[in-house]
């Protein structure tokens, strides 16, 4: 790669994240932030966890997303009574067809596809949630004695309703850690909800095409990963993870109050992949600390592990992460 | 073409950020060390008496403090990430300047890194960094402090003397406070105007004018011995009479003072003493005047009573420290002598019997003793030589009783099987109505 290419890929890779939320853009209304972010975390190769109350238009970004991209997309609904096999797939008995005995033939589950839509996860099971961790961390798929590689790219969309509370089984942490974001679907403004109805109340559907393949993306995490950043950009976004831990010397006074458990260094990692891509889209060779900054919250949230006394006063995680934010300084 | 262009244009930037944040402190703090300076001048000149150089020194001191402070500020010195990260946000680049300069400083570059170090040296150089960190061109401050530096020079230069010639005055005067208080007005004053005259003699340096008021001075001073001379011959003549009158009042009050003398002492101590101040009284009566007394003169006539009475005040004494002696040699009246408590005793704790402390300490060692022995013996618990009859009994008893707690079942409470207690005979129904309620 010379410096003129570096150039052109940088453009290259602007132009093509400009289409996909373009697209993504013609159905889902009012919600650009967290297109650009499911966009991100499919780029940086990471899941996301989608939160919000009914009817915001979660699924329907997902189905979206996954129109736009010319990738395999499966959906599973979680329920209680679902189980890992139906998400992984399982060995059945097969026979001949010349005769002379039977056999064991994998049947993959909605798992093999390059975007899942985990629908409600939090529905079902933590025996059948954590079937997905595998999946999500080493993107492949084990079922008796026999591992699977995934397809790539893989991604897997998940939602979740923060309203319903009753029979549902909260995501363990572990699992929580594995999703790349978090992105909170807020209720679109008036304007937006114009325009939502303008295009869901009529004859005719809102087309959209079919902008990028799996290559494609494949080749714009490349592009991601070759981007430089900068020691003291880096050591922002270590000591923003640093930060989120009780005692630490970066804490903030409310991480110290209210938090159990900060961010892992897959957050780290979450950080400077983001920035990286946060900083291309915006034609910057280079991560800035502002690029961390941006995608700090996303990143964060959901990694921070609230005590007792956090719980029961109900503290909002992006509050503590907003406060971890002015805490913690840029330079060392 | 620089090698590191990124650093270069990092220290420059630096470099005009730290000048331009000196003259704001210069502008800030330069009035004020001129003001310092004329203003320790003024005090030190006119209040303190200081020498003139003070005021320019202290601004000398300024000045230097000044322009090291602006010196340091203004050298170059090498770049570091916080440097880069605040020219960075000045300038506006997002963090690419700082970026860049990393990368540059690690020497290892790929073909991103050399783009990045590239378009940010492209962006910096774009950048108007003399607008960004414009000089300071406040005039006012600095026409302040030109004018307060030029009157602290001038004070110190063009404004000898006066200062100096009020102090030495006040100095003299204040030397010959008592000389100058005990002349006469006209010559205070005459003396002071010819100190002064010298002092500013002595300051313009004029040694012919010095040496005609010193002459003056002279003459002055051969004039004022006569006049110094019957004023202290006045003083003394005062003098004299005070101590006259301050000795008269001192014989009145000589006998109350040997009544006070004996107000301490028993009624037969001072029944002597007074028997011995009249005898002794009698025989001054009978003594011939001239005996010790010179022949005439007012004031040797009262020396001769002062003396007399002083004679008589000195037996009296004498007596009574001889009574003293008498009365505590005697073993009886040592303890009506002894001291002033109320049975004559000495009440002062711990002294035992007597004065003698020797022995008051013997007897609290023997008291000491017996209030141990006292505890040794309620503690042994002796058979039959401190515990008496009634107490062995009872130690034995308590020793070697064959009694022991027995074990009583509790008794069972079954609320299933609990009656209710008798019904109250209709007859007693008033009586316990009225026995539980008050009326």
């Amino acid at each position: 790669m010379t410096v003129t290419s570096v150039g052109e890929h940088i453009d290259l890779f602007r132009e093509r994240f400009v289409r996909i939320t373009r697209e993504v853009g013609k159905r889902i209304v009012g919600n650009e932030d967290i297109v650009e972010n499911t966009v991100t975390a499919l780029l940086a190769g990471g899941h996301v966890l989608l939160e919000g109350i009914p009817g915001v238009g979660k699924t329907s970004l997902v189905h979206t997303l996954a129109d736009v991209l010319h990738l395999k997309f499966s959906r599973i609904q979680f329920t209680p009574d679902l189980m890992p096999a139906d998400i992984v797939g399982t060995n059945i008995v097969q026979e001949h067809a010349h005769g002379g005995g039977t056999f064991f033939e994998f049947q993959p589950g909605p798992i093999f596809a390059n975007v899942v839509l985990a629908d409600e996860i939090n529905r079902a099971t933590p025996k059948t949630q954590s079937a997905l961790l595998e999946a999500m961390q080493e993107q492949s798929v084990s079922v008796g004695k026999t591992t699977y590689q995934l397809e790539q790219p893989f991604l897997v969309l998940a939602t979740q309703n923060p309203l319903e509370m009753e029979g549902t089984y909260p995501l363990p942490e572990a699992q929580l850690d594995r999703f790349f974001f978090k992105l909170k679907v807020t209720y679109p403004a008036e304007k937006a909800m114009h325009q939502i109805l303008e295009r869901t109340t009529q004859t005719e559907g809102t087309p959209v095409e079919r902008v990028m393949d799996g290559p494609e993306i494949l080749e714009m995490r490349h592009v991601v990963r070759s981007v430089p950043i900068a020691k003291p950009v880096q050591g922002y976004a270590i000591r923003l993870t640093l930060g989120s831990h009780p005692g630490s010397p970066y804490a903030s006074p409310l991480v110290n109050k209210y938090v159990r458990y900060g961010a892992s260094p897959r957050a780290a990692q979450a950080l400077v992949l983001a920035g990286k891509i946060h900083a291309i889209t915006r034609g910057n060779a280079f991560v800035s600390a502002e690029d961390i900054r941006a995608v700090a919250m996303p990143a964060l949230r959901h990694r921070l592990l609230l005590n007792f006394e956090g719980e029961a006063e109900q503290v909002n995680a992006d509050t503590i992460v907003t406060e971890l934010l002015g805490a913690v300084p840029a330079e060392a | 073409m620089p090698d590191r262009p990124i650093q270069d244009l990092v220290a420059q930037a630096d470099r005009q950020r730290r000048v331009r944040a000196t003259a704001a402190y210069l502008r800030r703090l330069a009035p004020i060390a001129a003001a310092l300076a004329l203003g320790a001048g003024l005090i030190g000149r006119f209040l303190l008496g200081w020498p003139a150089w003070v005021g320019l020194a202290v601004l000398s001191l300024a000045a230097i403090a000044l322009g090291s402070f602006t010196y340091l500020q203004r050298r170059t010195r090498p770049t570091s990430d916080a440097i880069a990260s605040a020219v960075d946000a000045d300038a506006g680049l997002t963090g690419e300047l700082r970026s860049a300069h990393w990368f540059e400083a690690q020497g290892a570059r790929d073909a991103w890194t050399e783009f990045h170090i590239d378009h940010a040296t492209t962006r910096a150089r774009g950048v108007a960094w003399p607008a960004l960190y414009p000089r300071d061109r406040s005039p006012r401050a600095w026409i302040v402090t030109a004018v307060l530096s030029m009157a602290a020079i001038a004070l110190a230069v063009r404004m000898p003397a006066p200062v100096r010639a009020t102090s030495a005055l006040a100095e003299t005067e204040a030397g010959l406070a008592p000389e100058m208080a005990a002349l006469p007005k006209d010559l205070a004053d005459k003396l002071a105007a010819l100190l002064a005259q010298l002092d500013q003699a002595a300051a313009n340096k004029d040694a012919g004018a010095k040496a005609s008021t010193l002459a003056d001075l002279k003459d002055l001073m051969a004039k004022l011995d006569p006049a110094m001379q019957k004023k202290l011959a006045d003083m003394l003549e005062k003098k004299a009479l005070e101590k006259d009158t301050n000795a008269a009042s001192a014989q009145d009050a000589r006998p109350d003072a040997a009544e006070n003398a004996t107000a301490g002492l028993p009624e037969d101590a001072k029944w002597a003493q007074d028997n011995q101040a009249a005898k002794t009284a009698q025989l001054d009566e009978k003594k011939p005047a001239d005996k010790n007394a010179p022949a005439s003169g007012k004031a040797d006539s009262q020396k001769s009573g002062e003396q007399q009475s002083q004679q008589s005040g000195d037996a009296a004494a004498e007596t009574t420290s001889a009574l003293m002696r008498e009365a505590a040699s005697e073993q009886n009246s040592k303890v009506m002598m002894g001291g002033g408590g109320p049975m004559g005793g000495d009440s002062r704790p711990g002294s035992g019997a007597g004065n003698d402390p020797a022995k008051g300490a013997a007897e609290a060692l023997l008291v000491a003793q017996a209030l141990k022995k006292e505890m040794v013996e309620a503690n042994a618990d002796a058979l039959g030589e401190n515990v008496d009859k009634e107490d062995l009994r009872r130690k034995t008893e308590q020793g070697k009783s064959g009694l022991g707690f027995t074990r009583t079942a509790a008794p069972r409470v079954e609320p299933s099987r609990a009656t209710a207690p008798p019904p109250v005979p209709e007859a007693r129904r008033p009586l316990l109505f009225s026995y539980f309620i008050r009326r």
